[in-house]
């Protein structure tokens, strides 16, 4: 095969007829209910709402709630409520990545707005946890420090592998906004 | 609309994702990104473009399934071959494999001055200058014609 060059590739790119989806196709793949990735998110999202509500509700009788400090169980709910708003803002945001008329104006919204949403969600995440630490470690009646420190450094941990999570989720977007915007400085 | 247009979300599918299924799943994320944009769509510009602005943003933001980064190589991974069942000429798929290996800007830039966009469309599409343009262009067309020959 002979090499090819630029003008072949732009004979190639116009010549490109790979889209074959017929009016039918087109109307099953509009439909939100069938994107793959939403749907992920969605079920991820729906099913922690559920789980964290009928948390809220049976904690009460479930774990002694009313034999726990009124701190404990305030901190709780206003953590978990939190971490639902939370996550509920996250799944909007990660439904609309064109934000701007451009493409470098768009992609720097985005990340900002992911940004934030990644500082959100560590800190809703480090709030629940430690409200549920302090909620179960008013029980604690031995080595209470010493189960309080290996819980808390495993909460650590967990928002921390959280925080990886997130940098390896925004990273092409983070590079590429990064690209556009020092595009004119470079010129 | 996006039926006589879809050549073009293929496209940026093919060049942005390397398998079939990263492929439908980008299509699908593009389309339905143009119809929540479709309201907003004055007719100042060419649909063309406008499409390619929202499918290229798309491409380049959409939350992706595997967190896997990309990576970009400097020569055109054997084993990678971009679809089964739509053919592709031997020429298209080279086409797409070179592609494949530029960066998500890179691959913006230069699908729109593929598709004969001028240094001023391209420009607005992607918020850079048209100096710049002309400049990204070139070092785009060095690479790939190291990458092709």
């Amino acid at each position: 095969m002979k090499p090819m060059d630029i003008d072949d590739l732009k004979s190639n790119w116009k010549h490109a007829e790979i889209g074959n989806k017929d009016r039918n196709e087109l109307a099953a793949i509009t439909n939100i209910q069938n994107h793959p990735q939403l749907k992920s998110i969605r079920v991820k999202l729906v099913l922690e709402v559920v789980l964290l509500i009928i948390f809220l509700a049976t904690y009460n009788n479930m774990f002694d709630g009313a034999d726990k400090p009124l701190w404990a169980n305030i901190t709780l709910f206003a953590a978990v409520l939190c971490y639902i708003l939370t996550d509920v803002i996250g799944y909007l945001t990660l439904k609309n990545p064109v934000q701007g008329d451009n493409l470098k104006s768009s992609l720097h919204l985005f990340y900002q707005k992911l940004n934030r949403i990644r500082l959100f969600s560590l800190v809703s995440s480090f709030l629940f946890g430690l409200a549920v630490l302090l909620f179960f470690a008013t029980a604690f009646t031995e080595y209470r420090y010493i189960k309080f420190t290996v819980l808390f450094i495993i909460l650590l941990i967990m928002i921390y592998l959280l925080h990886r999570n997130w940098t390896a989720r925004t990273k092409q977007i983070k590079t590429a906004s990064m690209e556009f915007k020092g595009a004119d400085d470079d010129a | 609309m996006i039926e006589e247009h879809q050549n073009i979300i293929y496209k940026i599918c093919h060049i942005y994702r390397d398998t079939k299924e990263d492929q439908e799943d980008l299509f699908q994320d593009i389309v339905l990104q143009l119809l929540k944009a479709y309201p907003g769509f004055r007719n100042e510009s060419k649909v063309s473009s406008w499409m390619y602005r929202i499918a290229l943003n798309t491409a380049i933001a959409a939350f992706r399934k595997n967190k896997v980064p990309l990576d970009f190589k400097a020569t055109i991974p054997e084993a990678l071959h971009p679809i089964d069942s739509e053919p592709v000429s031997e020429n298209q798929d080279k086409m797409f494999r070179a592609l494949r290996t530029l960066s998500p800007t890179e691959k913006a830039v230069i699908a729109l001055y593929l598709e004969d966009l001028s240094y001023g469309e391209i420009a607005e599409i992607t918020g850079i200058s048209e100096n710049y343009v002309g400049v990204k262009i070139n070092r785009i067309k060095t690479k790939l014609r190291k990458i092709l020959n």
